[in-house]
């Protein structure tokens, strides 16, 4: 029967344990010990001894980390001291066993007597019950705690609680803990170590580099292969060893110009080309309820008419904000919901400069769809969910939904090109080898308190942010707090470059100053691309803004004449 | 009152399900093996799949990853002959990781989703295959085919029609 090892509380078995742990709550009603006798009788009718008290040990709740529960010795022994279980000697044993009866009343963290006494009291009851011999005893009993000073840390933490936050979303609890479940992951332990690394370094670095003191920044990325939407490595501090607030999951910071591009998109998608001249003079935009949003440039200067291509580029508020009015706040909100950003998003024009908050992997989600070339794939961390009897269980295959036209992706593409060109993260160009094709842009905050850099090279796609905790300001900008962790990660990782193609109604065109097309041997001339039809009209002289008329509106005006039509 | 009875006798019915089996496979047509071998074995034999571990591991006179994604791709053919789409999708996955500029791959992946019914997935596959710059005719042409395909699979008789335009347009 049930009633085989009794426990030390209210007289519950250790099966009446274990059914109330999976199954049930804890509270103290007569209906709910009927159920658990009942459950328990099934549970040792199907189930031997042994696999109970095998469920029980990997299950037992054994000490608390922060709001990490620690359950199960395996976990316990990692926690406690810093080991396997099978690295475990008979004293350490001893006292996981004896911490059951209660983790916080004998935390031998905080409570080192009492849990020695505890402890102790195990080792006797084994002595007594003969399963260890008189000199094991005598030498257990001799040992100290020998718990590590530090809690045992669970490896890339950051990237393990995002990993238990999918699993938790398609698993029951019980699942999990119980059936011994294998899961393949997504990781990249050596991308994951550089990452961590070279955050941690970073962020001191501009400590110093500023005079901001030690331990005033904090940092948070994620690493992904824009192909697939895996997530390769994932950093929640600059700490990355320590478990807690996972700043790449729940810091929302606002985002700022990290939006821009969703503006862009939407006015290329309307037809607007990268040449094209828009006003970068102060604007103004009445709200719904009367108050008047006005951004101004970083540089709080205006700089004239410029192209589409360089207010991205340079990353211009106030020929962006002019854009995406003329787009309309709706199309641009559009874009951004299908660029995969989920989340309440307000409806309000000041979202086109990112002054919503974020979390860094809800920016990669975003720039995902831009690097995986207009196709929407969910960000993921499990590749297949293996059963110890029934094999896999489950596989997370590559899901792709187109979401862009790939020629308005290719336009927005060559713009997030430049920004690492001539741009705000130009540090790239001249920091990277030529040979590598780099498109990202830069994200500051007011009063720089949000330092962001979102990019991509090759089959990698890499989003940095770097802040305070307390919101303060900093003295950084996304060039120089967060690109140069970009920048170090990627030349340590040293992704394979792309072959990139050119989708085939596109077309370059050298283009002058004045976003007009002219001949390629005038100076000062950019090759820009177009849609097949969209080209700029052809300049008369190297410099000037007046167009040459079309051929076809002078056949036109023949045609006209002959047929004597004015 | 009703909940007090009915409670044990719903659990009790609960409990014993899950004494017998507490999870069910999923749909798998595959044998479990397929995802094993795959998993932990192939990677000792053509690395880990990603295109830098594959430079790591091997000296370019040994093995390169266009040699290595062939053979994914010739493995992958063999199960889809035999009807194991799974294990053959997992192949042109880990192709994939290798290589993401191929549009053969992404041609062969769509029709494994194709032979698995799943044909709205299978189209995605070939439209981002269709994203990838300078392919040829005849790789264009093979996409659309799968395009028109999977639209005419789910009743999508106009994208059928203007799939096949495309077919005819790149012949």
């Amino acid at each position: 029967m049930s009633f085989w090892l009794d426990s030390t509380q209210g007289g519950s078995t250790l099966t009446n344990q274990l059914v109330k742990n999976l199954y049930l709550s804890s509270e103290k009603k007569l209906t709910r010990k009927i159920n658990e006798a009942i459950m328990s009788l099934i549970l040792e009718f199907h189930y031997s001894k042994n696999e109970i008290l095998e469920t029980y040990m990997n299950e037992v709740y054994i000490g608390q980390q922060g709001a990490r529960s620690i359950n199960g010795f395996g976990l316990g022994a990692e926690f406690y001291f810093g080991t396997t279980l099978q690295g475990l000697e008979i004293h350490q044993q001893a006292l996981l066993v004896g911490l059951i009866k209660g983790p916080s009343f004998y935390n031998p963290r905080r409570h080192p007597e009492r849990a020695k006494k505890r402890r102790d009291l195990v080792l006797g009851k084994w002595h007594e019950e003969g399963l260890i011999d008189e000199a094991e005893y005598q030498h257990a009993l001799a040992e100290p705690l020998d718990v590590a000073n530090k809690p045992g840390q669970a490896s890339y933490p950051a990237f393990m609680d995002a990993l238990r936050r999918q699993l938790n979303r398609d698993y029951r609890k019980n699942d999990l803990m119980v059936e011994g479940l294998s899961i393949y992951t997504t990781l990249d332990p050596v991308a994951q170590q550089a990452l961590e690394t070279v955050l941690s370094s970073s962020v001191s670095r501009v400590e110093d580099q500023y005079g901001l003191g030690a331990n005033v920044l904090e940092g948070a990325a994620v690493l992904t292969r824009p192909s697939t939407g895996d997530i390769l490595a994932m950093v929640g501090g600059r700490d990355a060893k320590a478990s807690g607030f996972n700043r790449a999951l729940d810091a929302i910071r606002p985002v700022g110009s990290l939006m821009k591009p969703a503006v862009y998109l939407a006015a290329l998608e309307q037809g607007h080309t990268l040449s094209e001249m828009i006003s970068d003079d102060e604007v103004a935009v009445s709200a719904r309820d009367g108050s008047v949003w006005s951004p101004r440039n970083y540089d709080h200067e205006s700089h004239g008419q410029v192209m589409l291509l360089d207010a991205l580029a340079k990353s211009y508020n106030q020929a962006t904000a002019r854009l995406g009015m003329q787009v309309g706040l709706a199309n641009v909100f559009d874009v951004i919901d299908r660029l995969g950003v989920s989340g309440d998003i307000p409806k309000v024009p000041s979202v086109m400069l990112g002054a919503h908050g974020m979390s860094a992997y809800q920016v990669a989600q975003m720039y995902q769809t831009i690097a995986g070339n207009g196709f929407y794939s969910p960000l993921n961390l499990v590749r297949a969910v293996s059963h110890p009897e029934y094999g896999v269980i489950q596989r997370y295959a590559l899901q792709v939904s187109q979401r862009f036209e790939p020629k308005d992706i290719y336009l927005l593409q060559e713009a997030m090109h430049e920004v690492t060109q001539h741009g705000t993260a130009a540090r790239i160009h001249r920091q990277l080898p030529p040979r590598w094709w780099v498109a990202g842009k830069t994200g500051t905050t007011d009063d720089n308190r949000d330092a962001w850099f979102a990019g991509f090279t090759g089959d990698r796609q890499l989003v940095v942010w770097v802040g305070r905790d307390d919101n303060q300001p900093t003295p950084l900008t996304g060039s120089t707090g967060a690109l140069p962790i970009w920048i170090q990660t990627m030349k340590v990782l040293n992704p394979l470059p792309e072959r990139r193609g050119v989708p085939a109604n596109i077309v370059f065109e050298s283009v002058n100053s004045a976003g007009v097309k002219v001949p390629s041997w005038c100076d000062d001339v950019r090759q820009v691309p177009f849609v097949k039809g969209t080209e700029p009209e052809k300049s008369l002289s190297c410099s000037s803004q007046v167009t040459q008329p079309r051929q076809k509106e002078e056949k036109d005006k023949w045609w006209k004449k002959l047929l004597g039509r004015s | 009152m009703v909940e007090k009875t009915v409670g044990p006798i719903l659990i009790l019915s609960f409990m014993v399900l899950v004494g017998c089996q507490t999870i069910q496979p999923e749909q798998e047509q595959e044998p479990e093996t397929d995802f094993d071998v795959a998993i932990r074995h192939e990677p000792e034999v053509f690395g880990t799949g990603d295109a830098e571990s594959e430079r790591d591991s091997f000296k370019p006179d040994v093995v390169l990853p266009d040699q290595v994604v062939k053979q994914l791709q010739k493995e992958a053919l063999e199960l889809q002959s035999q009807g194991r789409w799974g294990a053959a999708e997992l192949k042109l996955e880990r192709a994939l990781r290798i290589d993401t500029q191929q549009s053969e791959l992404y041609e062969q992946l769509a029709t494994v989703r194709m032979g698995q019914s799943r044909f709205v997935e299978a189209e995605q596959i070939a439209l981002k295959g269709l994203s990838i710059p300078s392919q040829t005719s005849e790789q264009k042409v093979a996409l659309w085919q799968v395009i028109v395909q999977c639209r005419s699979a789910t009743g999508d008789i106009a994208g059928a029609r203007a799939a096949r335009k495309e077919v005819e347009k790149w012949q």
